[in-house]
């Protein structure tokens, strides 16, 4: 019945299969191990940011996705105040400590590009996890591509920008009558359910 | 007389073309042919001993109430025409009213998808509660996009009937019931730890 051929392709740093590339050597995405605490903030935010960028041609094939990918990351370094939005839908003012959460978003990009080779008999419990960030990150990635095309369709200056990415208004529960609402209720679901996920894992998607 | 050989660790084909041998003066392309392979790239990982060494840990998003969430497929809310995981919306569907219960002469009505696991064709997506409650807005706009997107073009409009306070009620009383179902099967079920922390309901 298997008519095609299943071909393994050995190199030095990867093995490539008829559906996959499989990188072996993966130290470039890791942080260095000795201690972080000697290096100053800054370098060690700029550390995980070149790390972020690495990750950015397995995310996918695509030069759409990739390109969402890169501008998400650059927003989110650059330009989002994540202390605000996270007060808006938690209420909680103090910060968490800002290294670990950038590990844990790290380790949970990495999750969702890993591959480890389950059969019929052999399965991993950690392999359903890292589908489930699979697919969290992808449609992370969807509802950004829809955010981005919005704000650059529907805006008359720079209104709904500064809606969506700077004062965070469609997450205050608040009764003026904005125009687009159902479209912000669908924004608002999403960020608050994404935020509350981050709170649970420590992780700042 | 199998043809299976083991590849990685205990992936089994029953086919394998030998392994492309290279030259130590061959080309880069042969060396470095990840670069032009043109196919997904992962990170390989031999098992999870591998990855749980490389300080990568299991989040437990298989219980994680927000993860499951957010991971649910992607789906066209039909109000907005935005999209969205399917989980975050509300499904609505178009059920048959039988002849002897019809109030009116209407052939068939909207209900909500929860528990109707039938005739998935006729499941389309809404934004949330609040806003389909309200007075002044149009219904007939989505519904026309919900039948023009479904298989079911014989449908005429005059033959639903809407109603979106039943609808809305309906829902919303469906999901009453089975988050209360799902609290009574956790209290039924459950077995007490020391330091567990228990919440309990009062109906």
């Amino acid at each position: 019945m298997d008519s095609v051929p299943s071909i393994r392709i050995l190199t030095k740093n990867a093995v490539i299969t008829s559906k996959y590339t499989l990188l072996k050597n993966h130290s470039k995405y890791y942080m260095p191990n000795h201690n972080l605490k000697d290096i100053d903030e800054d370098t060690v935010v700029k550390m995980y940011y070149r790390r972020f960028i690495r990750l950015r041609p397995l995310i996918s094939r695509t030069r759409m996705v990739k390109e969402t990918y890169t501008s998400y990351i650059r927003y989110k370094f650059k330009i989002e105040n994540y202390q605000l939005k996270r007060k808006l839908v938690t209420g909680i003012e103090e910060q968490r400590p800002l290294i670990p959460t950038l590990q844990k978003s790290l380790e949970f990009i990495i999750k969702s590009v890993s591959f480890i080779p389950e059969t019929k008999t052999i399965k991993f419990k950690i392999a359903r996890d890292n589908t489930i960030c699979r697919q969290v990150l992808k449609n992370l990635l969807t509802v950004e591509y829809q955010k981005e095309n919005f704000i650059e369709k529907r805006s008359k200056g720079s209104e709904l920008y500064q809606l969506l990415r700077v004062d965070f208004n469609h997450l205050v529960n608040s009764n003026n009558n904005l125009k687009f609402t159902s479209q912000l209720k669908v924004f608002n679901d999403f960020d608050m359910c994404l935020i509350l996920m981050n709170e649970t894992i420590g992780t700042r998607l | 007389m199998s043809n299976k050989r083991k590849l990685l660790n205990d992936i089994f084909v029953d086919k394998v073309v030998p392994k492309l041998k290279t030259n130590r003066k061959s080309s880069p392309l042969l060396t470095n042919f990840e670069k032009w392979s043109d196919k997904r790239k992962k990170l390989l990982f031999e098992n999870e001993l591998a990855l749980l060494r490389s300080g990568i840990s299991d989040f437990g998003l298989e219980k994680n109430i927000f993860a499951k969430l957010l991971s649910s497929p992607i789906r066209c809310e039909r109000m907005a025409w935005s999209r969205s995981p399917a989980d975050l919306l509300m499904q609505v569907k178009i059920n048959s009213i039988k002849a002897s219960n019809a109030l009116s002469n209407k052939k068939f009505e909207l209900i909500s998808g929860i528990g109707n696991l039938k005739g998935s064709k006729n499941a389309y997506l809404v934004n949330s509660e609040k806003l389909l409650s309200k007075k002044g807005l149009s219904h007939e706009g989505w519904i026309m996009s919900i039948l023009t997107a479904s298989s079911l073009h014989s449908i005429d409009l005059q033959d639903i009937l809407i109603d979106n306070k039943k609808l809305v009620a309906g829902y919303r009383e469906q999901l009453e019931s089975s988050i209360i179902a799902g609290l009574e099967n956790v209290a039924k079920n459950l077995i007490s730890r020391d330091h567990s922390v228990v919440l309990s309901f009062d109906e």
